[in-house]
């Protein structure tokens, strides 16, 4: 179809959401699938600028966009969750489908048939190369920016890439937007100086970082943006965030707006505690509230879909923690605590779906070093199983200073193509009671709960 | 040979390291003491003496974002002399990405501004700006020992490389682009010296090539072919089967 034939000036916003919305209904009505992203594709193709038009028409909506490698799923639920328990109307995107065709989908669904909102806040996660379209269409009332790691580096590109990108989206936001960043992440630190825009910065409180100097392997802003030289950290909560300025030429002496003391996480890691401070700034300096009632919302919070996700299977506790790229996965091996005889079991999935990024280069930056030291057991499977299988090997060689018999990989290690093998091989090595964590990538982690519990909901749309 | 050692020296490990490249140290060292050779690893970068590299049995260097290969590049023209020597000894080394573009005589950026290469390689490299050659990638490699097996991995690049007339690539492609996107040439092969697209922990998947460094590491050292002993690579060799039979996109 040639889409520039323009259909553009015929079909009103308001009309494809009442046919889009129809649509929708029916085909859930008839039971062929899960709402997805489709009536978002269908409504872009008929006109581009969808979104400026239907949020243009709803003034009032106020809009939260959260970016980030690590931490956007958990962040819009927070935001959600804590409005809602202060008594406003919220909706956003369903998780993983954080494209444009997502955001369109998540406005379609939640909208009446005239194409107006009941709702007050719409909060959206939104993938790192999206930011950019969306913030050409309307101006949110606040972006919030996590983090910026490696990640699926075959499609995303370089880290540099992608703030680049950003910056150049910042720096053209209308000064009704607030822009909130994680002043302890060097590359949006660096980013919201640059900017000229109402910025805050989110972080933790230096004496409640532990004392930490060594950067992971898996860390990219460890230099100076302005000098090029490297940069010293003081303190490291865990890859390059964490406390740091240049020497060289000054650069830097963060401020950071830290309510991680009078917040309490609900979450388990360092990296939640920087979600949970990220979450808190943003409501108290965009929405007024109250940090007693940040607090009442936190406590009530359940965790997303995947992310520390505990689910009982067969008596056992399986605790999901999705683990996509090399920092959040060395933050998974984080929530398992070091012990002189280690108990813990270990579930890992790999796979190379779309989702996931072709390239499994990525694991070869995770500390499974650490990994290997903590737990008991560790069960690979997935379609790049033995990928990961070779990669653990050689943790398991590498602490054994080189000399470890394959007798002793066999008990410590177990792989297998298939989900089931390994399920069967847990079970028959576990008592009902044990916590078992499992670490899949995106994929697998879909595939993965619904086996545990029959159904998934969640959608990815790549 | 008594008590054989391999000093492994790794060039610009903080700068030099997106992919995942450490796996090839990893897997090298592992590869090493397995087979009771002891093994030292040195890092080479900013601020070492440049005669260090000369330490080295093998060297190794692996690929960065723009930004960190600018550093990089400063700081390794004050070290060429030394780098040159050795891959004219015969120094056994493995140069991924950047660091293979960084042996040739130039690299135009995708903004067409020129950048000098070391010189050491006759080959250049240009960023046509335009997509990145990125994806799965099987290559039939010109290294004699290796000619039953083959290469497999992942690149990922934007600059195209081409090899002047009497320079050898490492191998042909199978599958994927290799150095460019109008020659099947993949990488380049010079003494001991391999300059590759394949980024990333090359020898994972490859093991017999992180065995044939070994190997020609000990011979350059101690002027003696070695034979090494066969390890466990089953997870190697299911890995190898399932990445060669499926079907990529």
């Amino acid at each position: 179809m040639n889409r520039n034939f323009s259909l553009n000036n015929l079909i009103s916003a308001t009309f494809l959401v009442f046919l889009t919305k129809a649509l929708f209904l029916i085909v859930r009505f008839l039971g062929i699938g899960h709402g997805s992203t489709w009536p978002g594709e269908i409504a872009l193709t008929l006109r581009k600028d969808f979104i400026r038009r239907v949020l243009a028409k709803n003034p009032k909506l106020q809009v939260v966009l959260v970016v980030g490698t690590n931490g956007k799923t958990t962040c819009t639920k927070l935001i959600s969750h804590i409005l809602e328990e202060n008594g406003l109307r919220t909706f956003s995107n369903k998780t993983g489908a954080n494209l444009v065709n997502g955001i369109a989908s998540a406005l379609i669904e939640n909208a009446n048939i005239f194409g107006r909102y009941k709702y007050d806040v719409a909060v959206f996660e939104v993938d790192e190369n999206m930011l950019p379209i969306l913030t050409t269409q309307f101006a949110p009332k606040a972006i919030l920016a996590l983090n910026l790691f490696r990640d699926q580096l075959d499609r995303y590109g370089e880290v540099d890439t992608i703030r680049a990108r950003w910056e150049h989206c910042f720096s053209a936001l209308l000064n009704k937007t607030t822009v909130i960043l994680n002043g302890q992440d060097p590359n949006l630190f660096f980013l919201g100086k640059k900017i000229n825009k109402k910025v805050r910065y989110f972080g933790l409180k230096d004496e409640t970082i532990a004392d930490n100097h060594i950067l992971s392997v898996e860390a990219d802003a460890t230099y100076c943006p302005i000098c090029l030289r490297p940069l010293t950290f003081s303190k490291i909560a865990y890859s390059h965030i964490g406390i740091f300025k240049c020497e060289n030429c000054g650069s830097n002496e963060n401020s950071c707006t830290d309510l991680g003391e009078e917040v309490k996480s609900p979450l388990q890691g360092v990296f939640n505690r920087y979600n949970v401070s990220a979450v808190s700034l943003l409501l108290k300096t965009v929405f007024g509230l109250s940090i007693k009632n940040i607090n009442r919302g936190l406590k009530s919070f359940e965790p997303a879909f995947g992310r520390q996700e505990t689910i009982d299977f067969q008596g056992r506790k399986i605790l999901i923690q999705l683990s996509k790229n090399p920092v959040g996965f060395n933050q998974s091996i984080g929530l398992i605590g070091k012990a002189k005889a280690p108990k813990t079991k270990v579930i890992i999935l790999l796979s190379d779906a779309t989702p996931d990024g072709h390239d499994v280069s990525w694991i070869w930056d995770v500390d499974f070093e650490e990994l290997v030291q903590r737990v008991e057991k560790i069960w690979v499977s997935g379609h790049r199983a033995y990928d990961m299988g070779i990669r653990i090997k050689y943790a398991l060689r590498e602490i054994s200073g080189g000399k470890v018999d394959d007798r002793s990989i066999k008990r410590k290690l177990s792989v297998s193509w298939d989900v089931e093998n390994i399920l069967r091989e847990v079970l028959a090595s576990s008592q009902p009671g044990d916590l078992i964590y499992a670490f899949p990538v995106y994929s697998e982690m879909l595939d993965f709960r619904k086996r545990l519990i029959g159904d998934s909901m969640e959608i990815k749309n790549r | 040979m008594k008590n054989p050692k391999i000093t492994i020296g790794w060039l610009y490990p903080d700068f030099m390291n997106t992919y995942g490249d450490r796996g090839n140290i990893l897997v090298l060292k592992s590869r090493c003491l397995e087979r009771g050779i002891l093994v030292e690893v040195i890092d080479i970068s900013l601020g070492s003496q440049a005669s260090e590299i000369l330490r080295a049995d093998f060297l190794f260097m692996g690929g960065a974002q723009d930004r960190q290969q600018e550093i990089v590049y400063k700081d390794l023209h004050l070290k060429k002399k030394f780098l040159q020597q050795a891959v004219e000894r015969e120094i056994p080394g493995l140069y991924i990405c950047g660091a293979y573009q960084l042996l040739g005589n130039y690299y135009i950026t995708a903004e067409g501004v020129p950048i000098k290469g070391l010189e050491i390689l006759g080959l250049y490299t240009e960023n046509p700006g335009k997509k990145r050659l990125v994806g799965n990638i099987v290559v039939k490699t010109e290294i004699e020992e290796l000619k039953d097996q083959l290469i497999i991995g992942f690149e990922n690049h934007g600059g195209q490389t081409f090899l002047n007339k009497d320079m050898r690539p490492f191998g042909e492609i199978v599958r994927g682009h290799g150095n460019n996107e109008i020659d099947p040439n993949e990488g380049v092969y010079y003494k001991n010296t391999i300059g590759t697209y394949l980024h990333g922990p090359i020898f994972s998947k490859n093991p017999r090539l992180a065995d044939w460094f070994i190997a020609k590491a000990l011979k350059v050292k101690y002027g003696e072919d070695v034979q090494l002993k066969p390890m466990n690579d089953r997870f190697e060799f299911l890995a190898r089967q399932q990445f060669l039979t499926q079907d990529h996109a």
